[in-house]
């Protein structure tokens, strides 16, 4: 009843700078975002891991962190690439790596830790090698235990919708 | 009603929010560095956590109860004035509008 | 920090700040720890044949390729690698050679996950690659390769590919001209 009042105690002027004031807050967070990106020559510099295809090493809705440089891809790292013609990348091991004697150019052939066998069943039918620029990052950083809260909130609905809830009132209440 | 709305609020007084807001802080940071300090001597990142979280968990329980530490200094306001049965009297209209200006400072 | 939701909100704000400066403290300061440990492969016996060995649907080539067998033995103690910010120590048994169409070539013939200090110590002997081996073009364009070991540690928060360590073991020679004939064993 209180927190009623208090909203209808706002003015519009109030309302419409707490909201300027929120997306602020947004903007921000996308502009740092995309200045990590550019910074390390990625289009998303932090990606959320979607599969179990790495455990142990990723679980799912774990954070990595990436970056993209020139220098050559070495043997066991783990890269973000794309298959051509699919939105979603995949973030695996590099099992082979070729580097070609003329161009320098280098082909991967991938494999998930906890795949049995190599990437050439997700690729393109056909296609046998991810080249150099179909790799869109490669994983420098990474933050555990972050998917397990995650997962713990998708399998509790009520305490993810009593945190949103409770997120959204403290960012209508809070007056400064 | 009012208590029971006070009582659901938590409210404390000025002096105890300084104080609250120093044990946050303390307790905090002291979780942090005791957190790191465990961790490293017995190698175990699990550990880290555990303390860190714990120690969050303890703070949470000192600071977000209204306990009476915190309300150890109440606010002693002024008596209001008698009141002056004509309108638009200059000294009444100056207390109410001071006394609404400190509600406001409280609720911030 | 007048009643229970901006109480709440503070110690909730502070606490975050404070874990991600803790987060930050712990992966820069794993980047200290001295990370060395002993691993060694020797390589006992190899054979080339011609066609995969095992079913590869995706590899148009695999009834015509040369595929070369091997067998090694593994001797390796990476317990020193378990810091405490070690998730995992993830071991590759690489091999790496140069041909004509590429200069550089690495291949992985096997690999092992080790998730605790317990597992970190071992001897494997006459292990077989795990992966194909075969080269980028149909037959072996080299004569020799290098078999190396490779591990790298995923941290619980913190910096991957940082630290990678390779030991070379002697050379390998392929048993070139006709392959199923010119194997042997060391």
């Amino acid at each position: 009843m209180e927190i009623l009042q208090t909203i209808r105690s706002f003015s519009i002027r109030q309302m419409l700078l707490q909201t300027l004031n929120f997306m602020m807050v947004l903007s921000t967070a996308f502009m740092f975002w995309k200045g990590l990106g550019l910074y390390h020559n990625t289009e998303s510099p932090i990606v959320v891991v979607l599969s179990g295809s790495m455990e142990p090493a990723f679980y799912k809705n774990d954070i990595l962190f990436l970056a993209n440089p020139k220098t050559p891809i070495d043997i066991g790292e783990i890269v973000v690439f794309k298959v051509e013609g699919k939105e979603i990348p995949i973030v695996h091991r590099v099992l082979r790596v070729h580097t070609d004697a003329e161009t320098g150019s280098q082909r991967f052939l991938t494999k998930g830790d906890n795949n049995k066998v190599d990437d050439r069943g997700l690729y393109n039918p056909g296609q046998l090698w991810v080249d150099r620029k179909d790799v869109v990052g490669r994983v420098r950083g990474y933050v555990s235990y972050i998917g397990m809260i995650t997962i713990v909130l998708n399998e509790n609905p009520q305490i993810k919708y009593a945190v949103l809830g409770l997120m959204g009132l403290m960012i209508l209440l809070s007056k400064e | 009603m009012s208590s029971i709305s006070a009582a659901l609020e938590g409210t404390i007084d000025f002096q105890g929010q300084v104080l609250a807001e120093k044990i946050t802080q303390i307790g905090i940071i002291l979780a942090a560095v005791l957190a790191f300090a465990v961790g490293q001597f017995f190698q175990s990142f699990e550990l880290l956590l555990l303390v860190f979280g714990g120690g969050v968990v303890i703070t949470l329980l000192a600071v977000l109860p209204p306990w009476p530490m915190y309300n150890r200094h109440p606010v002693s306001w002024l008596k209001p004035l008698v009141e002056q049965s004509q309108p638009g009297n200059a000294i009444h209209q100056l207390t109410s509008e001071s006394e609404s200006e400190a509600e406001k400072n409280n609720t911030k | 920090m007048y009643n229970h939701l901006q109480r709440l909100n503070a110690v909730f704000t502070f606490a975050l700040t404070v874990a991600f400066t803790l987060a930050f403290t712990v992966a820069y300061t794993s980047l200290w720890i001295p990370n060395s440990a002993q691993a060694d492969v020797t390589l006992k016996a190899i054979k080339v044949r011609k066609g995969a060995s095992v079913y590869d649907g995706y590899d148009p080539q695999a009834r015509r390729a040369h595929y070369a067998s091997l067998a090694f033995d593994i001797e390796a103690d990476v317990a020193s690698l378990f810091h405490w910010n070690a998730k995992q120590v993830f071991m590759m048994i690489v091999a790496e050679y140069t041909t004509p169409t590429n200069s550089v070539n690495k291949v992985v013939l096997w690999d092992s996950i080790i998730q605790s200090p317990e597992d970190a110590q071992f001897h494997l002997k006459k292990y077989r690659n795990k992966y194909l081996f075969r080269d980028y073009d149909e037959v072996f364009g080299a004569t020799e390769a290098n078999l190396t070991v490779y591990w790298d540690v995923t941290p619980y928060i913190g910096f991957l590919n940082m630290d990678r360590y390779a030991k070379t073991s002697q050379p390998i020679l392929f048993p070139r001209h006709q392959p199923g004939v010119n194997s042997y064993s060391l």
